[in-house]
């Protein structure tokens, strides 16, 4: 059975992309366009990674969702890869090294993603082992 | 009307008690309105006797005012109010003395003290002076919160501006990327859509900076504006027609109810941006083969023109942001219509230079009716009404 990735972001484009490029890689692709869809998707497939956009149809979207993830038991331990605008709204202070300390995702790609990166990321996530998983922002 | 009542914070520093005593006393029972502010100013007044207590006391509290004693025994007026500028006070200072020499009356205004009266002075006296004293300080620190809060809401603009530029472009850049290095593994209609959707993100890119234009002009007020007769009816006519493509290509049926012929006196390319708007959107938010329905009449003087469509509508929650700059509602819905999410802001800024206003009656799945109102623009209405 093909490994299993759900994108979360409600830019239709950036869901293109993602879905070419991972099913060429030989994932199963499926997506969501915001966090509540994402959660109930989620529940139903069980993915063996979760990618998340941070600004859905709030600032704050994406965290929400994701510890949401991390509150579920059936959820708790995939692998979250969070992808933001840094700075893409500049009142929105987001630091991906001090808010590694307290978010519960195991890593940060910046828009536009490289693909490369991409790929490489998500490979390295798929890999972590359950103990490994940042499931309280505490690695 | 005094709507609201400013509390002045007062510090008297002066060695003589009787002095002390008597100022407060004055400044106690003394108020006076601001009609710039639309304020009331009244006094709480402290004082002490030496500056040795000027120190302890400003260290634990904000004075507005102080009403200061040029030479005190243990301290001269000039040393007080370098301190309290070292401090970043935003204080005034009305420096008393009974030995006012030109000297130190340029000393002490270059260190910033607003204003001298000589001893002995009048209740009057002391009265026009503070009383230009705190209207000076009100009003500045009433311009320096209009500034920051323009400041404030300019970098709020530019913040959501760069994101809504950034996020066409990220796209973008994604189907660039993925074309360039997987193209070998595509067959040509996956080519083709790709190039498609990137060419509308060029396109909504491309509109979301003319909105800005349009925006940016309308607001800077840097357009001549230019009242002349416009016959209504004709003109909502002529916005139906330029879009009558999409109009037919999507099956649209419109209707155009006008009880009157509706001559206006208004700004021709002010109307034609709020009718081409509402227009458009009950076009391009509506469903395949639904209608719209265009109603105009005459509120008391008032130009009233409803537009209705029977499109996708919007829930409570969504219609809320809709006035905002860059509010688009984002769904399953929405996500192949090109808007920049300025549209319906700009229509709201333009309408509020004719003292009007713009509503939304909509419903989720059912459809929307955006109704607005021109307050006085009706120049005749021969029909009656």
């Amino acid at each position: 059975m093909a490994t299993k990735i759900l994108c979360i972001d409600d830019d239709q484009d950036v869901i293109n992309v993602c879905k070419k490029v991972l099913t060429l890689e030989g994932y199963d692709f499926d997506h969501a366009s915001d966090g509540e869809a994402g959660y109930r998707k989620a529940k139903d497939m069980k993915p063996d990674l979760i990618i998340l956009d941070v600004m859905m149809g709030n600032d704050t979207e994406g965290f929400h969702a994701a510890y949401k993830f991390r509150q579920d038991d059936e959820l708790k331990y995939t692998p979250i890869l969070m992808m933001t605008s840094v700075n893409q709204k500049l009142d929105f202070n987001f630091n991906k090294k001090r808010d590694r300390e307290f978010l519960p995702v195991d890593e940060f790609l910046e828009k536009p993603v490289n693909l490369d990166m991409l790929v490489v990321t998500v490979k390295k996530l798929l890999a972590l082992k359950k103990e490994q998983v940042n499931i309280d922002g505490s690695k | 009307m005094n709507n609201l009542t400013e509390k002045i914070k007062a510090l008297i520093v002066d060695d003589e008690k009787g002095m002390c005593l008597g100022t407060q006393r004055i400044l106690g029972d003394f108020s006076f309105p601001i009609e710039e502010l639309d304020t009331s100013v009244n006094f709480d007044v402290e004082y002490v006797c030496s500056g040795a207590d000027f120190y302890k006391v400003i260290e634990n509290k904000k004075y507005d005012l102080v009403v200061m004693d040029y030479k005190l025994p243990d301290a001269n007026g000039l040393e007080l109010l370098e301190y309290l500028n070292g401090k970043g006070a935003d204080t005034g200072v009305l420096m008393i003395t009974a030995y006012a020499t030109f000297e130190t009356a340029v000393k002490a205004t270059k260190l910033g003290a607003y204003d001298f009266i000589a001893k002995p002075f009048s209740p009057d006296e002391l009265k026009y002076s503070v009383m230009n004293l705190v209207k000076s300080i009100l009003l500045s620190r009433n311009v320096r919160k209009f500034q920051e809060e323009k400041k404030r809401i300019r970098f709020e603009f530019v913040s959501v501006l760069s994101h809504e530029l950034k996020s066409p472009l990220n796209a973008l850049e994604g189907y660039i990327d993925m074309i360039s290095r997987y193209h070998g593994k595509m067959d040509d209609s996956e080519l083709k859509t790709y190039l498609e959707r990137a060419k509308t993100r060029t396109v909504s890119m491309r509109k979301l900076v003319m909105d800005l234009l349009d925006l940016t002009r309308f607001e800077s007020g840097a357009r001549n504006r230019e009242c002349v007769d416009i016959a209504f009816n004709e003109l909502v006519s002529e916005s139906l027609n330029n879009i009558r493509e999409e109009i037919n290509s999507r099956g649209i049926a419109v209707e155009a109810v006008f009880d009157a012929e509706y001559n206006i006196v208004a700004d021709r390319t002010e109307i034609e941006m709020i009718v081409n708007n509402l227009i458009s959107n009950s076009v391009k938010y509506n469903k395949q083969g639904g209608r719209v329905m265009i109603k105009t009449e005459n509120k008391d003087g008032d130009l009233l023109c409803a537009v209705s469509d029977t499109g996708i509508g919007m829930t409570e929650q969504e219609q809320t942001r809709l006035f905002k700059d860059f509010s688009r509602i984002k769904n399953k819905d929405t996500e192949n219509i090109l808007g920049s999410g300025l549209g319906l802001s700009t229509i709201n800024k333009i309408v509020s230079l004719y003292d009007g206003e713009i509503t939304v009656n909509s419903k989720y799945g059912v459809g929307s009716t955006f109704t607005v109102r021109l307050k006085n623009i009706i120049k005749e209405v021969p029909n009656g009404n």
